[in-house]
């Protein structure tokens, strides 16, 4: 009887922790980004550049739910884009949504763009990974941009245009702006065939964001090819 | 069930399977692209390469637009392919790499495939969930070849065959070692090297071969429908391969080879991280595919790294040639495989792992012997290129790594760093140890990518390998048929060469490329000329489809206009059984289509040759060879002898007989009779005759369609198939230099009619037989031209080439040109002299049932 009661009582035992494993497994947890504010001025002058553009993308390794579970994709979950106003100042809400992505709350990385100016990627985190918190005084220095035609397009393109917020849903279509701004201004300056295609690749990302397709559901090619026609010829 | 097992299926049913990850998704579709560009099928220009042209693929949008594909088996119903759309996930990462699949479909279909393989129902947010069963695909992306295993575990174990040697997955074998040509049937992966061949299959047929028989894999459907279902299935071809791909391209990193599983999970709660700490290098790569200028890492770090950008190239590696595709991931195991050529010998013998670092002893090589390698002491610096303020040196082991392909040493790469620093360069207060920093994961990449790339394209190339060369046979065309019987061709005679390239086995022997005993089956490809009427009076070509673009939709060529149906319909032969073609060798094999004969109505023709069969040591490979074929291209001769030539000129006998100043002109003077007044021809001259008519491609002894006794104000009309362009190919370009002749002689008569009195046939021996062509040609896969050449009428009657003999009636030179074209007056409509005569077609172009 006491070995029926201890065998019992250790299937109990894994039966709670397995339940317990499969809702923290599978639970809804709550993510969430503080408001952000603040101004991009010029690097070397200190001025305001009124204009430019900021989007933030709350980016972050994703847990897989195995025991081995793979070191899981990067994701964005979540993307919001604005414009600094005559000042040169911006600001941007806070916000918050359930979700079950195993990702870690934290603060997002900034992208600015501004026309004439070099890319701006600002890490508002260093170090251990920590929750979010409300900055309300960032101030972001953009450079001149000097270079060819060819490193603006690259440069606007492969690490900035292509990170995108796949999981963003639709905050993602914030980016639509800035990520519109730039396919005018590359498809202004490309000359040869490679610059003229990256323009147009950098449409896609534009019309992309625009659309905000589910990750998960059909290729959009000639959605994306639709909405480049109509909105972005 | 045994109590581990019991406890697995626990954890199934929990969906909390194992799993563990390899290359990152983005960096497998690069390492693809590249791969694809160094392959056959990649081009330096804008222009299609050779192979994608004898694959048939240099066709407007020939993998679909729609993003279609297929699984050609299912472990749970075998035989009834499931139809697939792709997703947003593989075309969003694309994208980010400035890949668009209706500009570039053959890579970017590989790199949907690379991107797809690894799907994991482990993940949230999930990788795409459309295909069943969802799998844990990444645990069968390890292979162990020191130890022959697949990734090892004592929790995988029990999950049984859903995790395999990597080789095993990708080909599809439950041992790719020793039965490489034997399905795993049923099996968990629809996406190996047999479904792959089994989509070439049906994409170039629409037929599949059941073990006995060719069986139609289409049903019935309109032409747009199996046009669809041809794309999808060579959609299917380029995904299946491109998860094959990704599965070799994951040797190249030697987590995946030396049983390293780096999933980053429960690191803080179970000792030891059980399931492997995060793969640093993998994240890092990521990084340098999209130029990113940070990455972040789970358990057991949870923190982002800060990078200054450094591209990801494809390098030069020399691209392997290995004729058996295992030997891409492995050629030899155990103590063998430290000298061993295959991406998994390489990776597992020359590199540590973060966790097989100089401290462990699993593995043999690289040494664990101090003496092995030049230890330098070097200051830190970070990821970030920064230098942190504490001097405290990092002291970098700097050894040879083997490449038994290439029989050379990379000597000099920093393997692994000893130190208190750790692999992001933070400083610990604990005892030194070995890591792996950005300094000897750069050294890696700069050694694995460019292998990683090179060993794709091997695998491209040897996939493809099955080239056929199609030429004319000597008589100069491909299909030859009467157009006074309206069934069309009904045999197809061609020269092929096997052209296969050389592989070779890991010795580099070579491994001749044999084909032994398979079948070949031809294929016409064409669009249905919906205006074509059996008397040429409406067709593409004639008014109003005489303008490219009358005939093809410029913004949507797949769209039907008036005159062509913009779906692409194929016929297919009855398969020629037991073929055997040495490598080099050239045989003549004739195609029977009696069941299902060539239509005249046709544009756009394109011919493909299929080899299904053994090709060195494949057993059910698969060769191609396309041709672009002519139009339908009609030969008219009409006996015009109801006509006289006099000077350059032409008039019916009337008119010469009424004018005194022609009759001056005739020769010889005896036709004239002078002695009444005025003169007139003598009645025995210049009279219409019956014409012997012989035509062939250069030899008239061989014609190949004659006719005796064809009746003045009638005609003659052929159609046959040849190439539409010379191309590159001499053997093409001779067949066209011969030119077409034509003998016509008086009926009954053994002088050449060209001969004074008999007749003078324009255009004049050799007439150049120009293949008659309206169709697309593709320039890229965005761009293409439209030729539409209009044909002409004779005598009212529409042609392409159109001979005719008038008598002659002076001593003009024969072959001069006259106005017989504008002069002659048409033949009478609706009688039969409209309709072409019957010809005797050489009997080698008509089938047992003509």
């Amino acid at each position: 009887m006491f070995k029926m009661r201890l065998v019992l009582s250790v299937v109990g035992y894994i039966n709670l922790i397995l339940f317990c494993y499969i809702f923290w497994n599978n639970a809804p947890q709550r993510l969430y980004g503080e408001p952000l504010a603040g101004m991009v001025v010029d690097a070397a002058t200190g001025k305001p550049i009124p204009g430019a553009y900021v989007s933030y993308l709350w980016e972050s390794a994703t847990d897989p739910k195995g025991f081995f579970g793979s070191g899981g994709r990067d994701i964005c979950y979540h993307a919001a884009g604005t414009r600094t106003d005559d000042t040169g100042r911006f600001h941007v809400d806070g916000w918050s949504k359930w979700s079950t992505y195993r990702v870690q709350n934290r603060d997002p990385q900034a992208l600015v763009y501004a026309p004439g100016y070099a890319r701006g990627i600002f890490m508002l985190q260093t170090g251990t990974i920590k929750p979010p918190v409300q900055r309300l005084h960032e101030v972001y220095g953009l450079d001149r941009f000097s270079g060819t035609t060819e490193q603006r397009i690259e440069s606007l393109f492969m690490g900035f245009a292509n990170r995108g917020c796949h999981y963003g849903g639709e905050s993602q279509k914030s980016l639509y702006p800035m990520m519109r701004a730039m396919y005018l201004e590359v498809r202004s300056v490309a000359q040869s065939a490679e610059q003229h295609q990256a323009a147009r690749s950098l449409g896609r990302l534009a019309a992309s964001v625009a659309l905000a397709p589910d990750p998960n559901g059909p290729d959009q090619s000639r959605r994306i090819q639709s909405f480049l026609e109509e909105h972005l010829q | 069930m045994n109590p581990r097992a019991h406890v697995v299926a626990l954890l199934l049913v929990a969906g909390v399977a194992p799993s563990a990850s390899a290359y990152e998704q983005a960096t497998h579709a690069l390492v693809t692209s590249y791969a694809f560009q160094a392959s056959l099928l990649g081009s330096s220009s804008t222009a299609l390469s050779p192979r994608v042209q004898s694959l048939g693929l240099a066709t407007w949008s020939p993998l679909g637009v729609e993003a279609g594909y297929f699984e050609t088996s299912t472990r749970f119903s075998q035989g009834a392919p499931m139809e697939h759309r792709a997703q947003d996930y593989e075309r969003g990462i694309l994208d980010d790499l400035h890949v668009d699949r209706l500009i570039d479909p053959l890579r970017a279909w590989l790199m949907y495939g690379a991107i797809r393989e690894d799907d994991n129902r482990d993940e949230d947010p999930p990788t795409p969930r459309d295909i069943f069963p969802p799998l844990s695909r990444p645990l069968s992306h390890f292979y162990d070849p020191y130890n022959d295993r697949a990734l090892n575990s004592a929790f995988l174990s029990a999950l049984g065959d859903e995790i395999n040697k990597a080789p095993d997955w990708a080909i599809g074998s439950p041992d790719a070692f020793t039965i490489p040509n034997t399905p795993q049937t049923p099996r968990f992966n629809t996406f190996t090297v047999f479904d792959a061949r089994e989509a070439m299959l049906r994409a170039l047929t629409l037929k599949s071969y059941d073990g006995s028989a060719y069986v139609d894999v289409a049903g019935a459907g309109d032409p747009s429908e199996k046009q669809r279902l041809r794309r999808m299935y060579w959609a299917t071809v380029f995904r299946a391969l491109g998860d094959v791909l990704h599965v070799n391209q994951d040797m190249a990193q030697p987590q995946h080879t030396r049983n390293e599983p780096h999933a980053g999970k429960y690191c803080s709660w179970i000792p030891g991280c059980p399931g492997g700490h995060s793969s640093v290098y993998e994240k890092y790569m990521k990084a340098r595919a999209l130029g990113t200028k940070n990455f972040e890492l789970k358990q057991p770090y949870d923190t982002p790294i800060d990078i200054w950008p450094l591209e990801m190239s494809a390098g030069s590696y020399p691209i392997p040639t290995f004729a058996s595709y295992v030997d891409y991931w492995s050629t030899a195991k155990g103590t063998a495989s430290l000298t061993g050529k295959g991406l998994a010998n390489y990776s597992n013998q020359g590199f540590f792992s973060a966790a097989r670092n100089f401290d462990s002893t699993d593995y043999p090589s690289p040494p664990h012997r101090m003496d092995a390698y030049a230890v330098r002491t070097m200051p830190v610096r970070r990821w970030d290129g920064s230098t942190p303020a504490d001097a405290t040196p990092t002291y970098v082991f700097f050894g040879p790594v083997a490449d038994a392909a290439q029989g050379a040493v990379t000597n000099d790469v920093p393997l692994t760093t000893f130190g208190l620093w750790d692999q992001f360069l933070q400083k610990q207060g604990a005892l030194p140890r070995y890591t792996l920093n950005r300094l000897n994961y750069d050294a890696m990449a700069n050694l694995l990518i460019p292998r990683a790339v090179s060993y794709s394209a091997g695998l491209i190339n040897y996939f493809f390998r099955g080239v056929l060369e199609i030429t004319r046979p000597d008589e100069g065309v491909f299909a030859l048929a009467d157009h006074a019987d309206p069934k069309g061709f009904t045999k197809i005679r061609t020269k092929l060469r096997n052209q296969t390239p050389d592989f070779a086995t890991p010795d580099g022997i070579p491994r001749v490329q044999t084909m032994d005993g398979g079948d070949l089956i031809a294929v016409v490809r064409y669009h249905k000329d919906l205006k074509y009427v059996p008397d040429l009076a409406e067709a593409v070509g004639v008014a109003p489809c005489n303008t490219p673009l009358s005939i093809v939709v410029e913004k949507d060529p797949d769209a039907s206009t008036e005159c062509r149906d913009g779906a692409e319909e194929i016929l297919v032969s009855e398969p020629v059984l037991g073929k055997s073609l040495a490598q080099g060798a050239v045989d003549l094999v004739e195609f029977d289509f009696s069941a299902k004969p060539i239509p005249f109505g046709i544009t756009d023709a394109v011919l493909q040759v299929v080899y299904r069969g053994a090709l060195g040591d494949e057993t059910n490979s698969i060769a191609v060879g396309t041709v672009d074929l002519s139009e339908p291209t009609y030969f008219t001769y009409q006996n015009a002898t109801d006509y006289i030539r006099i000077g350059d000129q032409v008039y019916t006998r009337d008119e010469v007989d009424r004018d005194p100043a022609l009759l001056t002109q005739v020769q010889p003077r005896s036709c004239v009779d002078e002695r009444i007044s005025p003169p007139h021809l003598q009645p025995y001259c210049l009279n219409p005759f019956k014409v012997d008519l012989k035509v062939a491609f250069d030899d008239l002894a061989q014609p190949i369609a004659t006719i005796d006794g064809l009746a003045e104000r009638r005609f003659i009309r052929f159609a046959f198939l040849t190439v539409a362009g010379e191309g590159a190919q001499t053997a093409l370009k001779s067949a066209r230099r011969n030119g077409l002749r034509i003998s016509a002689e008086r009926h009954g008569s053994t002088r050449k009619a060209s001969l004074q009195q008999d007749g003078t046939c324009l255009p004049h021996n050799p007439i150049d037989a120009k293949p008659r062509l309206a169709q697309l040609d593709l320039i890229s896969w965005q761009s293409f031209t439209v030729k539409n050449y209009e044909m002409k009428p004779l005598r009212g009657v529409n042609g392409w080439i159109n001979a005719s003999c008038v008598v002659n009636g002076s001593d003009a030179d024969p072959g001069t040109p006259d106005d017989r074209v504008q002069v002659m007056k048409p033949l009478m409509p609706d009688s039969d002299e409209i309709k072409p005569l019957p010809v005797i077609i050489m009997s080698k172009y008509l089938s047992d049932a003509d």
